[in-house]
């Protein structure tokens, strides 16, 4: 009985403690999710989507269409912008995102194949795996494409075309290097062709190498199904097959995987983010890309550019990245291309610098003959642009020009535009002969306060 | 397209659609802001357009597309203003309108080179746009029948310019000319990937191209030699600007012929994919200073000189929408960015565009001839104000423009390696000038360079290495004969000009 009451009251106890436990646990639960979810990071400012390309191109379109998705269906807090930085197939916007934008959970890239496969061809220091890749959007399947007139039917028919001569089998597409050039390549490498010896004519973009094609310049064309689509609809080219594994852009068009050409390929695109960002940006960003493509906004994109929906994220589509620098990296090598390589083509890319250099040396030459000849004769004025004879040109001025525009770059970075510049201004317009400092002040801060409000506010450019 | 009462009641039911007082005041903003971007050194059509495109989500298709159109046709215009006027192209299809505008508005008749260049562009973008509606489908078939042998052999004729615009030493005008082929093949080679001429500068690697060319050579170029003393001005001409600014009789009969010309030129060099507006105006100035009775007076401020190329230009900006319109290809980095445009309010541009959105399409052509004729309503009241730009304190100015072109050229891909390029390229053209080096065909070598090289190269592709290629297809074949023709006949001429008037020297500018 001692026992029992012992006992219960060492239950009562042991309830008791429990019960504080279980509550002192509840508690610190509870504030450890409330802490948890005021840690859940959001956006505070605009968030800025860089497309790595020139406006128009192909990943332009996709960072605008993806401005335009998240706006209209009204998915961010905070604004989107676009901005463009193009240049060396997109690793100059690569280089930007990982060195310049590390840790900026601001800033979106769109990236893709094109990007992956100028990485292994300039040898880029950078890779796509030094950003934080989120997530593989969209996916464009290649197709092949004939003029209408032409004696080929069939991918039978340019196989056997390309066996038989691969000179006269002349292929039109985009850059070297690119989408089009390396789904030529695998193609070839399927059926036995030597890769190296395909007759590939490089385009600037698509466009140009579609009116190639429907001028007759070239025996075929490769480029993304989208481009074609209308153009076959009209009955201007024959679309021969495309590069999907099942028929999923058109149900009459044939895949080479059914023809019996194993060669499955797309043309992705995506969307990555800088390194070094903290998971929960991550998490936020990775979300509202899902949320994005989950859209009717971004649904309709997709269907009116003949885009398919190849949504791939996390570490997936790192996985797929690094696959896909594999292939990219075996077929440049294959073909010779890029940084190491001398081109195929009878031409190659060094003899027009060479002839062009040649002919500055003999025109030198010939100038540096009629001087000395004139030598007596020689006058130092300039005969220049619009120059009325008799002016001068100061070189010492000249210097001083040249060294304020070297400062003002410089000081751009270090102090920025709104400081900089006023003082350029001043500086310059002395130089040139105005001698009223303070009216060139009032100038030059005038002027760049309406720059910033016009440019930066009105017009979303970047200013330096 | 069928017949031309359809088409005529089809353009009735366009501007019906088109002539809202909605859509015009859209239009008006379009033109104000395209001529704004267009005097800024950099900042073209293709920048304020696709920097607009965000803020048109919402808006009617229409209503977008008149201010695309009016921002396109104002910006081309806006670009000859500066070069006519402070001797800094807006943009690389401006720069030939220095050539005669600039030494216009020295001799006090900026009113008369402005006047010029708004009836020019307005022409230029009329006829084109006329042409556009009625012979699209065709036109396009024939510029199909140009394939990389055509265009090689046209761009050698093009290149025959040069003796046109290379002022007196045919020695030092073929050196820049050079110097501009090689600067442009700088950065990553198209056929091969090969980088030439990067020595390891990533911003090297994408090239040097027109728009950067044009803003360097010519409107820094120009700033340095103000800076430097070159060019002194004096005020006195500029506060005579009054007298003069309409062009006088002789001038509009001049100027008539040379919009016919340069409208011809500009459009179908428009239509052709990739060769673009600064070309039209090389052609076109070329061209014009042969027709001429007086060539000799080109460069020292004739009204053609601005006439020809500013029409080019405009009727080569309507000249390429042809290919987008009905075949879907953007022939310049503008259309491209209307491509994408087109493609967000749901019109996919190619030959069924006109069976599938007919009444769109309508509108978009009525919008463009509507956003053309604002243009002249709302820049021709401005040109005195325009002229008395020139009334400004000069180091102001060009502070200004330094500072105009230093934004220009980072907002194309902000990049700070592209102001150094500019400010570079603007060192080159001070040291040409002051030796005696005409600038202007180093930017016909920057244009032309790429083409040349590139379409050789791919004519050499398509025939497995065989040469005949250049030589067994008509077209091409009459090219390469032109240029001959052209090469032969002006050493001729100058030969017997030279040997009869030998003192005499054609004081030609560059």
């Amino acid at each position: 009985m001692n026992f029992i009451q012992q006992s219960r009251s060492s239950i009562t106890r042991r309830i008791i403690y429990t019960a504080i436990l279980s509550l002192l646990s509840f508690v610190i639960v509870a504030t450890q999710k409330t802490a948890l979810a005021e840690n859940r990071w959001a956006p505070e400012k605009t968030i800025t989507i860089i497309a790595p390309s020139n406006p128009g191109g192909g990943w332009d379109q996709t960072a605008r269409f993806l401005q335009h998705a998240i706006t209209t269906e009204d998915l961010s807090p905070v604004g989107v912008e676009v901005v463009n930085r193009g240049g060396a197939g997109g690793t100059i916007g690569l280089g930007e995102l990982v060195d310049r934008y590390k840790g900026d959970p601001y800033k979106l890239m769109v990236t893709g194949f094109g990007m992956n496969g100028a990485v292994v061809m300039h040898g880029s220091k950078h890779s796509l795996l030094g950003g934080t890749p989120l997530a593989r959007l969209t996916g464009e399947y290649q197709a092949i494409a004939v003029p209408m007139n032409s004696p080929i039917h069939s991918i039978d028919d340019l196989v056997a075309a390309l066996k038989r001569d691969p000179d006269a089998v002349s292929i039109g597409g985009g850059s070297a290097g690119g989408a089009d050039q390396i789904f030529a390549a695998l193609l070839a490498e399927e059926v036995g062709v030597d890769s190296s010896n395909l007759n590939y004519v490089a385009f600037t973009g698509g466009g140009e190498a579609a009116a190639a094609l429907l001028g007759g310049q070239v025996t075929a064309g490769v480029s993304g199904y989208a481009e074609w689509g209308s153009l076959e609809e009209a009955g201007r080219i024959r679309l021969l097959a495309v590069s999907s594994a099942e028929r999923v852009v058109d149900p009459n068009l044939p895949t080479f995987r059914e023809l019996g050409y194993d060669v499955v390929f797309q043309n992705w695109r995506g969307v990555m983010a800088p390194p070094e960002i903290s998971d929960e940006e991550a998490a936020w960003l990775s979300t509202l890309i899902a949320r994005t493509r989950a859209t009717e906004t971004w649904r309709d994109v997709l269907e009116k550019n003949d885009w398919q929906d190849s949504y791939l994220a996390g570490d997936d589509f790192e996985a797929f990245i690094s696959e896909d620098s594999d292939i990219i990296r075996g077929v440049l090598t294959r073909i010779g291309l890029g940084a190491a390589g001398q081109g195929y083509a009878e031409i190659g890319p060094y003899f027009f610098p060479k002839v062009i250099g040649f002919g500055l040396a003999i025109c030198a030459a010939f100038l540096g003959f009629a001087a000395y000849k004139d030598r007596s004769r020689f006058e130092p004025a300039p005969v220049g642009d619009n120059v009325v004879a008799g002016e001068e040109t100061n070189v010492k001025r000249f210097g001083v020009a040249v060294a304020a525009l070297a400062v003002y770059i410089v000081s751009l970075r270090f102090v920025g535009f709104l400081i900089a510049t006023p003082i350029f201004i001043v500086a310059l317009s002395r130089l040139i002969g105005s001698r009223s400092l303070i009216r060139d002040a009032i100038v030059g801060v005038v002027l760049v306060i309406a720059v910033v409000l016009i440019f930066e506010n009105l017009l979303n450019v970047d200013i330096p | 397209m069928t017949s031309s009462e359809n088409i005529f009641s089809a353009l009735i039911a366009g501007f019906g659609v088109a002539a809202t007082p909605e859509n015009l005041m859209f239009g008006i903003l379009g033109v104000t802001l395209g001529t704004a971007v267009g005097v800024m050194p950099g900042l073209g059509p293709a920048v304020a357009i696709s920097l607009l495109l965000p803020l048109t989500f919402g808006l009617d298709p229409i209503a977008a597309f008149i201010m695309f159109g009016g921002i396109y046709y104002g910006a081309m215009y806006g670009g000859a203003t500066t070069a006519i006027l402070v001797n800094t192209p807006g943009c690389s299809s401006s720069a030939v309108s220095t050539f005669d505008g600039h030494p216009l508005a020295k001799k006090g008749r900026a009113g008369a080179a402005l006047i010029a260049a708004i009836a020019g562009s307005f022409v230029g973008g009329t006829f084109a746009t006329m042409m556009l509606m009625l012979l699209a489908p065709t036109l396009v078939g024939l510029a199909l029948l140009f394939g990389p042998p055509e265009y090689f052999a046209l761009m050698l004729f093009a290149l025959t310019m040069v003796a046109s615009i290379g002022g007196k030493s045919l020695a030092k005008a073929v050196f820049a000319t050079l110097l501009g082929i090689g600067i442009a093949m700088i950065g990553v080679d198209l056929q091969t990937g090969a980088p030439r001429m990067t020595f390891g500068i990533p911003e090297l690697a994408s090239g040097i191209n027109v728009v950067l060319a044009g803003i360097g050579l010519f409107a820094v170029g120009e700033a340095l030699w103000i800076a430097s003393g070159g060019g002194a001005k004096d005020e006195q001409d500029y506060h005579s600007l009054g007298n003069k600014l309409w062009m006088t009789a002789n001038e509009w009969r001049r100027s008539a012929f040379a919009w016919v010309r340069g409208t011809v030129l500009g459009f179908f060099a428009g239509i052709l994919p990739g060769s673009g507006g600064t070309l039209a105006t090389f052609l076109a100035y070329g061209v014009e200073k042969r027709f001429s009775k007086h060539p000799d007076r080109f460069g020292e401020g004739v009204v053609e000189g601005v006439a020809a190329p500013e029409a080019a230009n405009n009727a080569a900006a309507g000249g390429s929408m042809v290919p987008l319109l009905a075949l879907g290809i953007p022939g310049s980095a503008t259309t491209a960015v209307m491509l994408v445009a087109f493609q967000i309010y749901g019109l996919q541009p190619g030959p069924l565009l006109f069976e599938n959105s007919g009444d769109l399409v309508w509108g978009l052509i009525a919008s463009l001839y509507i956003a053309n004729l604002l243009l002249v309503v709302l820049n021709l009241p401005l040109v005195g104000v325009w002229a008395r730009l020139l009334q400004l304190p000069q180091g102001l100015l060009y502070a200004a423009v330094l500072v105009f072109s230093t934004l220009g050229a980072y907002s194309l891909k902000g990049s700070i390696g592209d102001v150094v390029i500019i400010y570079a390229l603007g060192a080159i053209a001070f040291v040409l000038r002051r030796h005696g080096f005409p600038v202007a065909p180093v930017l016909l070598g920057i244009v032309l360079g790429p083409l040349i090289e590139q379409e050789f190269r791919r004519s050499l592709a398509m025939s497995a290495g065989d040469y005949m290629i250049f030589f067994s297809r008509p077209i091409a074949l009459s090219l390469i004969v032109l240029t001959v023709a052209s090469v032969v006949g002006s050493t001729l001429s100058k030969r017997r000009k030279n040997s009869s008037i030998l003192a005499q020297q054609d004081p030609e500018t560059a």
